[in-house]
């Protein structure tokens, strides 16, 4: 157990992060599309339905050709990307959301899946963006 | 594996080779093109824009001869040459009075030959062989041949202008093609653009058509986006042959040229134009838009694969009224500097939002066959990259050992910084028939990791299980599964790679998929069918071999596999061949069937285009060569072994060497 104590601060961190940035993002998503490309590393690798994007001006400039979308996030879990030999400092941390999607006007709920890879900005290192981004609608 | 792997596809050429470019001097001193198209109406030298389907003809360009997987040679194209060479062109009857413009003769007069060791005779010979078109009426003065060819061949025979003959060059001239009336030319252009159906009258009424299906008067808006996919356009004959792209967007546009008389009326009628998804490399194809409408105000090039400003820059200036130009999804757009280029030139993306905003937003969302609203981009197949396999070869052997041997699993895959946990979203959407049955998540809550639910600091670290002991007690307490690795379309996956800290690459693979389980609630004898979300990110131990970071798994209500089905048609449950499939799935099909056969990128990007981009199609094809023994050793990867996959994902991924992170 003495291993899993040690990167104690690490699984705080990612669960708190994953909480703030699935909080934050999903409402950039639904209501704020402008403000998307703030959340990712320039140069994001991003999987949407099996189209690789690169980058949030991209992905952006993709969601702005989207009819209006609202996401309701179901469950989502998040763990510390841990390196053996590594030590301490700062970790990326992976998000798994599982929800439900619906589309422009249509009544229907589709179900979701979408992973996230979370880094330090390089900018600002107390603040995480998307490194990368796979979506796949799974229902 | 580097971080710019998922740039858009189709700057790096690395997956199509094209035909062409290369000339060689065979054996009797002739020049010997790599196949100039001929019959086709000419390939228009300098055009890069291949259309839709192009990459299959330069794979098979590429190479060809014994040992190919499938006959190679655009074998359509040959069959057309040799109609020609032996029966002239067909003759067509006078249509509006006017005389059909295949009927029209156009000189050409052949100098050089004077210079050669060869005759007269034996240059018109050399050029009727090499060039498979008849001269007619040849006429020798002075230093000079005339003769005289179909209009529509004379873009092929001048194609040879500059052949090498006897030990000189050939020149080759039309001067009177200039003089040539309008009517003639656009019928011209008209006829060159499907050469699989040769009535010109057809073609016009299947152009006309499309425009007609395409055109939005409200909006005024034609959206000639994904060309490629049009029903009509494959219905009749178009992109049959891999040349047809960039010669039916002309005729399309000498078509609206004829609906519109006055430049008012084009005015008045197109505002906006779609060119969306079309594979264009740059605008040189669709030239004729700025003829047919210069006052356009909105043009998409959206999602094509424009590398370059320069492209752009020839063009642009032609719509002098253009206030919105959408570029996003070409990999300019990835370009450094992109954004200050897009400010400088009035493209900044805050007028862009404004002017989409204002001109494409539309009230209701248009919605496809399905009933559904049509989204921007269409499900594709599985993305992967995985350069050594890694990604294709750890899920083949999880999902082979899961539901039997998790032991052994743990033993290989996991080490002591390796973390599990589960989330359970009860609340998942699912398929009609799960609707109104009851769920029963018991034997999952308890173990579920929902940071929605679960808040407290000690519930959140109890249940992400760390190292092989943890996990293999949490995994001992789920119920038992069955996944179904026959059933290809059930599985979804991607793969491609990541970095899982500054410096350290790894793969991440996200899987999508359905299990059984007997589920104890509901007595022994009933079987629950469950949809399961899996992530796994791959990295290197200390050791150099191959864990397990992190494994996330959701479980949540069936929700069956339609979802994933790739919406072109390109996917394992597509029909046949010849859909327009992007550059980036081609990539991606390519690694896959790759990692599949072990075969080098050359071989699988032909066995793919000769199959029509179908995996399925390409598998078997594979298969059988094999079984012929067509396919020689050089054709696969170094140190690779093949082995039949027994299942949808399990394949033996090429054997890479060492350093595979």
């Amino acid at each position: 157990m003495n291993n899993k104590a040690s990167k104690e601060p690490s699984i705080k961190a990612s669960a708190d992060g994953a909480t703030k940035f699935t909080d934050s993002y999903y409402e950039a998503i639904n209501t704020k599309r402008a403000s998307l490309e703030n959340f990712y590393d320039p140069n994001a690798s991003i999987v949407w339905n099996g189209n690789p994007m690169t980058g949030g001006v991209a992905f952006a400039a993709f969601f702005e050709r989207m009819p209006a979308t609202h996401y309701d996030v179901q469950s989502y879990d998040s763990q510390p990307m841990l390196v053996p030999g590594t030590t301490g400092g700062p970790c990326n941390y992976m998000v798994i959301v599982s929800g439900s999607v619906k589309y422009g006007d249509s009544k229907e709920q589709r179900g979701f899946s979408e992973t996230f890879v979370l880094k330090p900005s390089s900018t600002d290192p107390n603040r995480y963006v998307v490194a990368t981004q796979g979506f796949r609608l799974v229902v | 594996m580097n971080s710019t792997a998922l740039r858009p596809q189709g700057s790096h050429g690395g997956i199509t080779k094209r035909a062409g470019g290369r000339a060689r001097v065979d054996r009797d001193g002739d020049l010997d093109m790599d196949g100039p198209s001929g019959g086709r109406g000419g390939r228009g030298r300098g055009n890069r824009n291949r259309g839709g389907g192009g990459g299959g003809a330069g794979a098979r360009g590429g190479r060809s001869g014994a040992g190919s997987i499938i006959p190679t040679g655009p074998a359509a194209g040959r069959a057309d040459l040799g109609q020609n060479k032996n029966r002239g062109i067909p003759a067509r009857g006078p249509r509006n009075g006017t005389v059909s413009v295949s009927e029209t003769l156009v000189e050409v007069r052949i100098t050089g030959w004077k210079d050669s060791k060869g005759s007269a005779e034996e240059a018109i010979a050399f050029l009727e062989r090499k060039s498979r078109i008849k001269l007619r009426k040849t006429l020798k003065q002075g230093d000079t041949i005339i003769a005289q060819v179909p209009f529509p061949k004379i873009h092929s025979i001048l194609e040879w202008n500059d052949a090498q003959f006897a030990s000189s060059k050939l020149r080759l001239a039309a001067p009177s093609l200039g003089r040539l009336d309008v009517t003639e030319r656009s019928e011209a252009v008209i006829s060159r653009a499907n050469p699989a159906n040769k009535d010109t009258v057809d073609t016009i009424q299947a152009l006309e058509g499309v425009l007609a299906n395409r055109y939005n008067p409200g909006g005024k808006f034609l959206d000639l986006s994904r060309l490629g996919e049009d029903v009509l356009l494959r219905a009749n004959g178009f992109f049959q042959l891999s040349s047809t792209t960039s010669k039916m967007f002309p005729a399309l546009m000498q078509v609206a040229e004829k609906k519109f008389t006055t430049a008012q009326q084009k005015r008045d009628t197109v505002h906006s134009v779609s060119l969306a998804y079309n594979n264009l490399k740059d605008v040189r194809a669709v030239t004729s838009l700025s003829v047919t409408f210069p006052d356009l105000k909105n043009l998409s090039l959206e999602g094509n694969s424009i590398e370059d400003w320069k492209m752009l820059d020839n063009w642009r200036h032609r719509f002098r009224n253009l206030e919105q130009l959408v570029l996003s999804g070409n990999p300019v757009t990835s370009q450094q500097g992109y954004v200050e280029e897009a400010y400088r030139r009035g493209l900044d993306p805050a007028i862009k939002r404004k002017i989409a905003a204002e001109s494409a937003a539309p009230a209701t969302v248009p919605t496809g066959p399905d009933g559904r609203p049509i989204l921007p981009r269409r499900v594709q197949p599985r993305f992967i990259q995985d350069d050594y396999g890694v990604g294709m070869k750890f899920l083949s052997r999880f999902f082979e050992t899961y539901d039997a041997d998790r032991a052994s699993l743990l033993r290989e895959f996991y080490d002591a910084e390796s973390l599990f946990s589960l989330s359970v979203n009860t609340s998942a959407p699912r398929t009609q028939e799960q609707q109104n049955t009851r769920q029963f998540w018991d034997e999952y809550i308890p173990k579920s990791r929902n940071l929605k639910r679960v808040s407290h600091s000690k519930g959140r670290t109890d249940r992400l299980a760390m190292g092989p002991d943890e996990i293999a007690r949490l995994w001992g307490g789920l119920p038992a599964t069955k996944h179904d690795l026959a059933n290809n379309d059930a599985w979804s996956f991607d793969i491609w790679p990541v970095e899982v800290m500054s410096g350290v690459m790894g793969v991440l693979c996200t899987v999508h998929a359905e299990f059984q389980e007997l589920n104890k609630v509901d007595g022994p004898q009933k079987i629950v069918r469950r949809s399961f979300d899996r992530s796994f990110m791959l990295r290197p131990d200390v050791l150099g071999e191959v864990k397990v970071a992190n494994d996330m798994l959701v479980v949540r209500a069936y929700g069956g596999f339609d979802s994933w089905k790739p919406e072109d048609g390109s996917g394992s449950t597509g029909g046949g061949g010849g859909h327009e499939v992007g550059e980036a799935a081609k990539k991606s099909m390519c690694e896959q069937l790759m990692a599949q056969t072990g075969l080098r990128l050359d071989w699988a990007t032909m066995c793919l285009s000769e199959t029509g981009w179908n995996m399925d199609s390409a598998w078997k094809a594979f298969l059988e060569a094999k079984a012929n023994g067509a396919i020689p050793q050089d054709a696969y990867l170094p140190g690779t072994t093949t082995t039949t996959p027994t299942a949808a994902i399990g394949v033996n991924a090429a054997g890479g060497g060492g350093g595979i992170l």
